[in-house]
């Protein structure tokens, strides 16, 4: 069979699967879209005959091109909607968690290890605060938690709780993200940054609970402290399995690994985000509320405790299942 | 032996005997060109064409332009809300809107439609390296190594960077993929053919002629290949490629590069 004849013979079922995938990629209701997967097969059979009889180029490109369109539209993953959510929180991301225990706890020693040890440094010797705040961040925390100012001075300060609120949006899920980006260039980025932030919130704590009212940062920082770290560790030990991957691919080529890794730490990088968000979200609307320092304290450990329990109990069952 | 040695074969090219000789030379092939055969579930293989470095970075160039559009609007928008609802409820809304527009314009884009506004307009898409279409998960994943991909990048201008990680990697590795395509397993190809129609620029006429002695099959694969593509060389390469049959076909340079399409038409219309 000549490529014209063939072309002539097939022609009107080519264009009928142009015409439905057409409609399809905008979304629109495709007459007889019941009988797509059919034609679908119908131009794969047509392909292979026409690569087989070596029919040239120019309609080998055409039913490559179809074949390729129809594939992406027939071949995509349901989308599980509330159900596949309550799945995610239930037991997909704290299993993930646990299955990553060792890095876990690397990631979290990377960040409280110099948090702890500028805490108690600050204690001794204040040299070491100022090595790393500048006068105008001193100045800063000074006006923040100093020991003379008032103490409605943060909620004047930040009257606006959805402007507070986005802006640790902004701030704090981009720090994330960056973590978990710089942790692909052999686990550097991020273990730059969790060191980094380890080393500045702790020098932060100590400047304050040395020389201005601790007890108020205690208090501000209580509510949403558990949720935005957690977030960021969980992002961190993202990050961290593909840097992983990428020094230490083991069996795999390094591009196997990268794959891999992506897989295992995309669980990891979502429940970090939105535990992020969910900080956001306290940290705007309550943490500088009117709420009394004790109930802050209170529900600060109460969320601590939960949410670490919830990593390490939640979706057991589905393990043994 | 042999009256020719390299032989065309689907973009590659190997030393045909050599091949038969020893069999797993085959598999070292070395390639012509960046097509990529994926085989799908209905058995059939199809052929992705990646995009390279210079189309990527010009489709990014628009795609940075765009977004910029967007985040400007985005602001015309909550500069409106300012108007309504006060300069913090406003600066609330810019804050928003950008983090979104920063992170969200490629990941939204390359999940709901395949492709980005810079991506479409150059005629590019991205798909998994299975060939089906990318979807959220590896939509986030390689949007978000973006990041990494586009150090070194100025720190007060995060939207730009110079992809110098994205590109080396780009480089090394078989299918133009960054280092968030690898992690994501996905590729960016031509989403439609951009190669020219061969009838239009060859515009010579050819009569078919049978070829002066058996061919198997990947040897009629050649000649059909050599037609398909010779639109794209110039003169002198045609005739480089065509002097290597010059004992096969009785004739070399010009008058070779005419026999050469004769058995190649001849072929197509047996």
């Amino acid at each position: 069979m000549k490529p014209q004849a063939f072309e002539e013979a097939n022609r009107a079922e080519w264009s009928k699967l142009e015409q439905q995938l057409a409609a399809l990629a905008k979304r629109e209701p495709a007459d007889e879209a019941h009988r797509l997967p059919h034609l679908f097969r119908r131009v794969c059979g047509d392909l292979a005959l026409a690569q087989h009889r070596m029919y040239g180029r120019q309609l080998c490109d055409r039913l490559n091109g179809l074949v390729i369109s129809g594939y992406q539209e027939l071949h995509r993953a349901l989308n599980r909607g509330s159900e596949g959510f309550m799945r995610f929180v239930s037991s997909t991301l704290p299993r993930a968690v646990r299955g990553e225990w060792r890095l876990f706890w690397l990631t979290m020693a990377i960040f409280w290890v110099p948090f702890f040890a500028f805490i108690i440094a600050a204690h001794f010797e204040p040299k070491w605060i100022y090595a790393v705040l500048d006068p105008l961040q001193r100045m800063e925390m000074d006006g923040m938690y100093g020991a003379d100012t008032p103490t409605e001075f943060l909620r004047e300060q930040y009257t606006s709780h959805f402007m507070m609120f986005s802006f640790y949006i902004m701030n704090n899920v981009s720090i994330d993200f960056r973590i978990f980006a710089g942790g692909v260039l052999f686990t550097l980025g991020a273990v730059y940054a969790l060191g980094f932030n380890g080393i500045f919130i702790g020098a932060i704590f100590g400047y304050v609970l040395q020389s201005g009212n601790g007890q108020r940062l205690l208090t501000f920082v209580a509510g949403h402290s558990s949720f935005e770290l957690y977030g960021m560790i969980l992002c961190g030990v993202a990050g961290m399995r593909l840097g992983l991957a990428l020094m230490k691919p083991g069996r795999h080529s390094r591009g196997d690994a990268l794959r891999a890794a992506g897989v295992r730490a995309m669980p990891l990088l979502l429940g970090g985000a939105g535990m992020t968000f969910v900080a956001a979200f306290i940290e705007g609307f309550w943490s500088a509320g009117p709420a009394p320092a004790t109930v802050k304290h209170v529900v600060g450990i109460t969320l601590w405790v939960l949410l670490s329990a919830y990593l390490l109990f939640a979706g057991r069952r589905a393990d043994a299942a | 032996m042999a009256p020719y040695r390299r032989i065309l074969v689907q973009g590659k090219v190997e030393s045909f005997h050599a091949s038969l000789q020893h069999p797993r030379t085959v598999a070292a092939q070395t390639k012509l060109d960046t097509l990529q055969s994926i085989e799908l579930a209905e058995g059939v293989s199809v052929l992705l064409r990646p995009a390279g470095v210079v189309v990527r970075g010009l489709a990014l160039l628009l795609d940075l332009l765009m977004a910029g559009l967007f985040m400007l609007a985005g602001w015309a928008a909550c500069l409106a809300v300012g108007m309504l609802a006060g300069a913090t409820m406003a600066i609330g809304f810019v804050l928003l809107v950008s983090f979104f527009i920063y992170w969200g314009y490629f990941i939204f884009a390359e999940a709901r439609f395949g492709r980005t506004l810079g991506k479409k307009w150059l005629g590019l898409r991205v798909v998994r390296t299975s060939g089906s279409a990318a979807g959220w998960g590896a939509s986030i994943l390689r949007n978000l190594l973006r990041v990494a991909d586009m150090m070194p990048f100025i720190p007060q201008l995060p939207f730009i960077g110079f992809y110098l990680i994205g590109a080396a990697s780009c480089m090394a590795t078989r299918r133009f993929q960054r280092l968030g395509d690898l992690v994501a397993g996905t590729i960016v190809i031509y989403d439609r053919d951009q190669t020219p129609d061969p009838a239009i620029h060859l515009r010579v006429p050819v009569v078919a002629s049978p070829p002066p002695v058996a061919l198997t099959r990947e040897e009629q694969l050649a000649f059909i290949q050599f037609k398909d593509r010779a639109a794209l060389w110039s003169d002198s390469r045609k005739e480089e490629l065509a002097d290597e049959l010059a004992p096969v076909l009785g004739a070399s340079g010009r008058e070779g590069v005419l026999r050469a399409l004769s058995v190649a038409s001849w072929l197509r219309e047996s």
